[in-house]
């Protein structure tokens, strides 16, 4: 019996949103477009890098339980990211003892291109 | 007849009030004076309760802390006309104590009978609204927003902009939401505000709603406070009865429903999500944001979530002008701060000062030192969450950023004092039970974090490796302050961080090694 | 200096109150005058907020014993609300001074909700109980500042003199002892409420006396 994989991008897709507009995003080396609001999760999933998770599916709005992905953005204190990142990089808490981020992250367009690291 | 003041607060009540006021009334009656009771707010002048107040010809003369015994004493000296006791104070306006301060929210609270529509409009009650009422909700919004007010719940996000936010967004119905959920140890100002000016919060919420474009008012107010309840309740009814709620606001077009809605003892429901998800009739679990409750909030529409004092300081703001309420305080903390006195404290009860005071100073001038009469060993601001501050703190302005900046927080303004015989390892491992015990339970670093924080510092106290457990604990606060999802789990690091910064010595493990020390006596570490 | 307007007491926009009547003019006929402290007002006076109705307050009064129809009634009462679940297992509680696990599937129908969120809603919050209380409710303080004045050793005595743990109901069903984050008199601890009466500044005897008062009128 075959299976069919089919990709899960973590965040729900964001085309047809009320911010109609794109943002071209750089993930490890390759650019992808995507709508506004999309999360760097799924950007990420799109171009290609894998992202784990525990607790963020694409038929779900993101829940922000598991708190496995962390984004710093640079410039922002913190590691909630909110609307226009200037750069942002990505990082894996320990997964030994504990550790989980808010996955979903929306920002919106005219900011220059951000180009997260892989952990 | 003489009109005699007892306060009807329930921290008044709980040293006596109403067996003050019945004394009063059975001493009345054997003399044969007519004397009118009325069950006021509290003058928050907590360690004089229950305060007396008798209203002579120029002002109110106070008297306390009055004991059911001291009544007949004070019928002998006179009191009905203001006559001299040990117990008396003079004009209650006159105490320093009171007369420093600048008292714009709880300009009424003690004053009037809270449940009384002429008191609270003699006093310069509905001004705001009639004003508001003669404004579009853009001119509310600007107002609001000029004037510089941040919340004072204690994340301090401008309240202007977020009534903007709500009012430009799209969706219908709106709702405006208080947040009374005062969960914070050391922190009584919004119940204070509930039981002695409850118009006011009623006031506040109208013109939120005549801000945003909402008809629908909800004010969360947590059980552990049913004397607050009840009188807003009895409020709300007077409210719609003289026409200030209801489908037509003071005869205009605009309608204004409000509800009392009661907690069920959940601290995490203090935080705007965990309350929204509350009043949705769930468990008070916070929610991921993006989205903002301004954009998606009680059961997914825009919503204004407003701690009691910002909306009480907005009627300020709108009676008096934004340049008025801008022209107090310092930097970008704008207007005035209410400082809460609390814990071990010579003189606790309420500080409603500028911005721009230190700590030190509010201490000194205000507090008075401990209660104890022990040297101050540490100060606690901003609630459970607060870091623990030692004397070489003090000189610390009273300000949002300043604090900050030091890795500590104002939050909701309670201040609690602890004197020398505190136990600061303790205070650490009572954060983390904090958190463990109120955890909503639903991301990892603070419903598991907050549990194994409890265990490490068991060990360090134990003196089992300590120094290696204190490494491990330093990784925990880092993690649950990064990857918390909201500040529950965010915040507890702060007082087990400074207490590891400031009382190194609590631990460090040599607790155990002494643990035959005489507790009943001298300092502990 | 404080300003005229700022001073406490005044209208802000700094016109005086009229004052209270002189000592020698206190007679019964001035008083129409006085807007400042009238008579008879509309509404509700400080009177009879003086003793608060609900809540804690309710649990003096002996609980009803289940009925299905009058928790079917207490449901309806509700069910209009917005976001009705929680008003209604409070008011549920406030009748029978605890949620009967008869009650959940009555609630959960008439809510259109699963047993499991009722159950969800009735497990998370610490006030709803699933078991009767005892008759005497004992809560004490464990927040920072009642534990900067020995609250800590309050609550210690508490469970080790009544001999329960926080949360427990004495096998008789004459106490039940709970532990509270903070009562709001955070200037006067150590605070306890006995049956929704809070007390500041108690100590340990003062407490044993409360509860042993409490329970001995309970037992009369």
């Amino acid at each position: 019996m075959t299976l069919l994989r089919e990709p899960d991008h973590g965040t729900p897709d964001r085309t047809g949103a009320v911010e109609a507009r794109s943002v071209t995003v750089e993930i490890d080396g390759t650019a992808v477009t995507v709508p506004a609001g999309t999360s760097v999760m799924r950007a990420a999933g799109l171009a290609g890098v894998e992202i784990p998770r525990l607790c963020a599916t694409d038929s779900l709005e993101p829940f922000g339980s598991c708190r496995l992905r962390l984004v710093e953005i640079e410039g922002r204190k913190g590691t909630r990211p909110r609307a226009r990142p200037r750069a942002a990089r990505t990082w894996l808490s320990r997964p030994a003892r504990l550790g989980c981020s808010g996955c979903a992250v929306g920002w919106s367009s005219s900011t220059p291109p951000i180009t997260p690291a892989t952990a | 007849m003489s009109t005699v003041y007892v306060p009807a607060d329930s921290a008044a009540r709980s040293v006596g009030a109403d067996q003050v006021a019945a004394a009063i009334e059975l001493q009345a009656a054997r003399r044969g004076c007519v004397v009118d009771i009325v069950r006021n707010g509290s003058r928050e002048m907590t360690w004089l309760e229950p305060l007396v107040e008798v209203a002579c010809p120029d002002g109110r003369v106070g008297y306390g802390p009055v004991a059911p015994g001291d009544v007949a004493g004070l019928f002998d000296a006179g009191f009905l006309d203001g006559g001299d006791h040990k117990l008396g104070h003079g004009r209650t306006d006159q105490i320093p104590w009171l007369a420093l301060q600048n008292r714009l929210t709880f300009s009424r609270v003690g004053i009037i009978d809270p449940l009384s529509v002429q008191d609270y409009q003699a006093h310069g009650g509905l001004i705001a609204l009639r004003r508001a009422l003669a404004m579009t909700p853009e001119q509310i919004c600007d107002e609001v927003t000029a004037s510089g007010l941040r919340g004072r719940g204690g994340a301090g996000f401008p309240v202007g902009v977020k009534w903007r936010t709500v009012l430009d967004a799209p969706a219908w119905p709106k709702f405006v939401t208080c947040n009374a959920d005062e969960g914070d140890s050391g922190t009584f100002a919004d119940r204070m505000l509930m039981e002695g000016d409850p118009f006011m919060l009623i006031e506040g919420m109208v013109i939120a709603g005549l801000a945003v474009g909402a008809h629908e008012g909800f004010i969360y107010v947590r059980s552990e406070y049913p004397d607050a309840v009840a009188t807003m309740q009895a409020a709300i009814r007077t409210a719609y009865k003289t026409g200030w709620l209801g489908p037509r606001v003071l005869g205009s077009d605009h309608g204004f429903d409000l509800e009392i809605r009661v907690g069920a003892g959940a601290y995490i429901c203090g935080e705007e999500t965990a309350m929204l998800e509350s009043l949705e009739g769930k468990r008070g679990v916070v929610r991921a944001k993006p989205p903002l409750p301004a954009i998606e909030g009680l059961f997914g529409k825009p919503t204004v979530v407003n701690n009691v004092l910002s909306l009480a300081s907005v009627l300020v703001v709108l009676a008096h002008g934004s340049d008025f309420y801008r022209d107090f305080g310092v930097g970008s903390s704008r207007g005035t701060q209410v400082f809460q006195l609390a814990g071990n404290v010579a003189r606790g009860g309420i500080v409603e000062t500028a911005f721009g005071i230190t700590l030190g100073q509010m201490l000194e001038q205000f507090a008075g030192g401990t209660a104890s009469g022990r040297p101050i060993r540490a100060v606690q601001v901003g609630g459970p969450l607060g870091a623990y501050l030692p004397p070489t703190e003090f000189d610390l302005p009273l300000d949002y950023e300043a604090f900050a900046q030091a890795g500590a927080m104002i939050g909701h303004g309670g201040v609690v004092v602890f004197d020398d015989t505190v136990d600061m390892a303790a205070q650490a491992r009572s954060a983390m039970e904090f958190c463990a015990a109120e955890s909503c339970g639903k991301c990892t670093p603070c419903r598991v974090g907050a549990v194994r924080g409890v265990e490490v510092i068991d060990r360090i106290v134990a003196g089992q490796d300590a120094a290696a457990n204190v490494v491990l604990l330093q990784d925990l606060c880092e993690l649950m302050a990064d990857g918390s999802l909201c500040a529950m789990g965010g915040l507890t690091p702060m007082p087990v961080r400074s207490v590891l910064q400031h009382f190194p010595e609590s631990m460090d493990g040599s607790a155990a090694r002494t643990d035959q020390q005489d507790r009943t006596g001298g300092a502990r570490r | 200096m404080l300003s005229a307007h700022q001073r406490v007491g005044r209208h802000p926009q700094g016109v005086s109150l009229p004052n209270p009547p002189a000592a020698s003019s206190r007679q019964p006929g001035r008083w129409a005058a006085i807007r400042w402290r009238a008579g008879p007002r509309p509404g509700v006076s400080s009177r009879e907020i003086h003793q608060p109705k609900r809540y804690h307050h309710a649990q003096r009064r002996a609980a009803r014993p289940w009925s299905h129809e009058v928790a079917l009634r207490t449901i309806d009462a509700h069910a209009g609300q917005r976001g009705p679940l929680l008003p209604t297992l409070l008011a549920l509680q406030e009748t029978f001074g605890y949620v009967d696990a008869r009650a959940v599937p009555l609630v959960a129908k008439a809510l259109n909700l699963s047993r499991a969120d009722v159950h969800g809603v009735l497990t998370f919050y610490p006030d709803l109980r699933s078991t009767p209380p005892g008759a005497v409710r004992v809560q004490v303080c464990r927040g920072e500042a009642c534990q900067s004045v020995g609250g800590r050793a309050l609550a210690d005595h508490a469970t080790s003199d009544l001999r329960l743990d926080f949360g427990q109901s004495a096998p008789d069903g004459s106490l039940t002892l709970d532990e509270v984050f903070c009562l709001g008199n955070c200037a006067l601890g150590p605070a306890v409420t006995v049956n929704g009466q809070l007390h500041g500044r108690v100590q340990a005897a003062q407490l044993d006396a409360m509860v042993r008062d409490s329970t001995r009128g309970d037992r009369a």
